[in-house]
């Protein structure tokens, strides 16, 4: 499962959301849920899933990040 | 001279602490206690652990590496029997003291038991630690039916436990509604049907008299206050916490139903500081002494505890806390302390979408956001700002709020 959820930027901008899998993530992969974020990653991360912005830039989510909400994202 | 601190308990609270002193204090020695068997882990994510959905391994987040890294002396499985703050030591369950001149009190809480006849049997569950997860998982996955009691937020968390493992499940609350202190019957009733579509049936006006065990002494039917029978072979009880302030009786630490603070982290001894769910402090933005039960607002508590161990005053605790609720196909937020107030405001925009507001003294204090969060950082925004907004309902109630739609004084109430 890997539905985009929101677009891109090219490298060191804006990042994107994928639906994924629970079940697949592996022992270094750090999976959060979403009150675990900073105030500006959770406001980004809300905007991002309901499309209301096209990607997500905060210190608090990197290129890998998991996060538990409705369904899990993986930041890409 | 080295200054020495010892935290009781490696939450995120105690955790966050130690992390934070040692960056303030780069030659101190800090020791953390907790009778835990393993180091800080994601509390928040182990009911996913429990509902099958995530493995063990990205549920830790500290393993014993990341103290020593940080030269944090962590003592798992110790028990904290007592506090002599005088004499400034501890003393573990092995009758081993440790001195300190700064101590963090971050003991959290243990679930309260149901004061009725079998709840220690068998298949009765609480939930706290990540043990107790393990212990729920093994045994829904061998369930039949099971029943779960405590209308709250952790309660609906074994009911969405028992509903990813696919056992029927009964869901037994004291009132007429899930949460009825922070929602309407309108609001709780979006829960109540999404509960019922994963089989969860929710019981009203019910709770639990005694549970029935077998030769086994195995849980086997729980019993409610009008006598009607719910078989469970599984029951799942989340009705409270009660904080672990029992090592400071006989010392003059000030408690209540927990340890008070201002808004500094300390409580009446100078030396003496505490932090996390545990904490009675002094709420600036409610104006009165208040006690949170979220992640962030614990870990930044001990953050904050530790500034002010390390520079009293340097920097007081000011956050409005939030908790969501993600196990159904829309989410739900609550933020601050929904449910406190002298008047309210609620709406229903759609079968899945509600909000409702708290406000005491014409400023927000709380809320409940259902379906759509988007205007919950607006809302948190009034709330830090202390605003009187409670004579503009209609518009804090439109779908698409926006701040520019209110009349506000220009600057934000004192
Ligand atoms: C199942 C579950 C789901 C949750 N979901 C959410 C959520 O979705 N969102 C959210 O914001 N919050 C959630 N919470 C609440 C959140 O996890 C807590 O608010 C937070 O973890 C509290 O941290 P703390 O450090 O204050 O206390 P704790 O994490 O309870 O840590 C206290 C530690 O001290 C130890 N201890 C106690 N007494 C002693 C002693 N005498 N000696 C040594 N050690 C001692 C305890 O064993 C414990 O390890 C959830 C909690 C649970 C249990």
């Amino acid at each position: 499962m890997s539905r985009s959820v929101s677009n891109s930027g090219r490298h060191g901008g804006p990042r994107a959301l994928v639906e994924c899998d629970p079940t697949e993530l592996s022992a270094g992969d750090r999976v959060r849920d979403l009150d675990q974020l900073s105030a500006e990653a959770h406001r980004m991360f809300l905007d991002a899933v309901d499309g209301s912005t096209r990607g997500i830039a905060s210190s608090d989510l990197s290129p890998g990040d998991v996060i538990k909400f409705t369904e899990y994202y993986r930041v890409v | 001279m080295t200054q020495s601190y010892v935290i009781i308990g490696d939450g995120v609270a105690g955790s966050s602490a130690a992390e934070t002193l040692r960056e303030e204090e780069p030659d101190a020695d800090i020791t953390v206690i907790t009778d835990e068997g393993e180091a800080l882990y994601n509390r928040i994510l182990i009911k996913e652990f429990a509902k099958g959905k995530l493995p063990e391994a990205p549920i830790s987040i500290h393993d014993e590496s990341w103290y020593d890294e940080r030269d944090i002396d962590l003592r798992l499985n110790t028990l904290v029997v007592d506090v002599d703050v005088d004499g400034h030591t501890v003393e573990t369950h092995e009758g081993e003291e440790i001195a300190w001149d700064k101590l963090l009190l971050s003991m959290g809480g243990t679930p309260t038991q149901l004061p009725v006849d079998n709840s220690d049997a068998e298949g009765v569950h609480h939930f706290w630690t990540f043990q107790d997860a393990r212990s729920i998982k093994s045994h829904i996955e061998e369930a039949d039916s099971s029943v779960v009691v405590g209308a709250g937020l952790l309660g609906i968390d074994l009911a969405a436990i028992t509903a990813a493992q696919d056992v029927e499940g009964k869901y037994l609350m004291r009132g007429n509604r899930w949460w009825r202190y922070a929602l309407s019957k309108e609001g709780a009733e979006i829960i109540h049907d999404a509960l019922r579509e994963r089989d969860v049936e929710p019981v009203f006006d019910s709770g639990v008299d005694h549970f029935v065990t077998d030769d086994d002494g195995r849980v086997t039917t729980a019993v409610d206050p009008n006598g009607d029978e719910y078989d469970a072979d599984f029951v799942g009880i989340a009705i409270g916490l009660n904080f672990n302030t029992e090592i400071l009786q006989d010392t003059p630490i000030e408690t209540d139903t927990g340890i008070v603070v201002d808004e500094y982290m300390r409580t009446n001894h100078d030396d003496v500081f505490a932090a996390g769910d545990i904490t009675e402090f002094d709420d600036l933005i409610l104006g009165e002494r208040a006690q949170n039960g979220a992640w962030g607002s614990a870990k930044e508590q001990g953050s904050i505890a530790a500034q002010n161990m390390v520079d009293y005053g340097s920097e007081p605790f000011e956050w409005v806390s939030s908790y969501s609720i993600t196990h159904f196909d829309f989410p739900f937020l609550s933020f601050g302390h929904p449910t406190l107030g002298d008047d309210e405001a609620e709406a229903k925009y759609s079968d899945t979408e509600w909000r409702r507001l708290a406000f005491k003294d014409g400023r927000i204090v709380g809320g409940v956001l259902i379906g759509d969060l988007s205007p919950q950082t607006k809302y948190k925004q009034l709330m830090r700002e202390r605003r009187v907004v409670s004579d503009q309902k209609d518009v804090l109630m439109q779908q698409s709020f926006e701040i520019d739609d209110l009349e506000l004084e220009e600057t934000p109430a004192e």
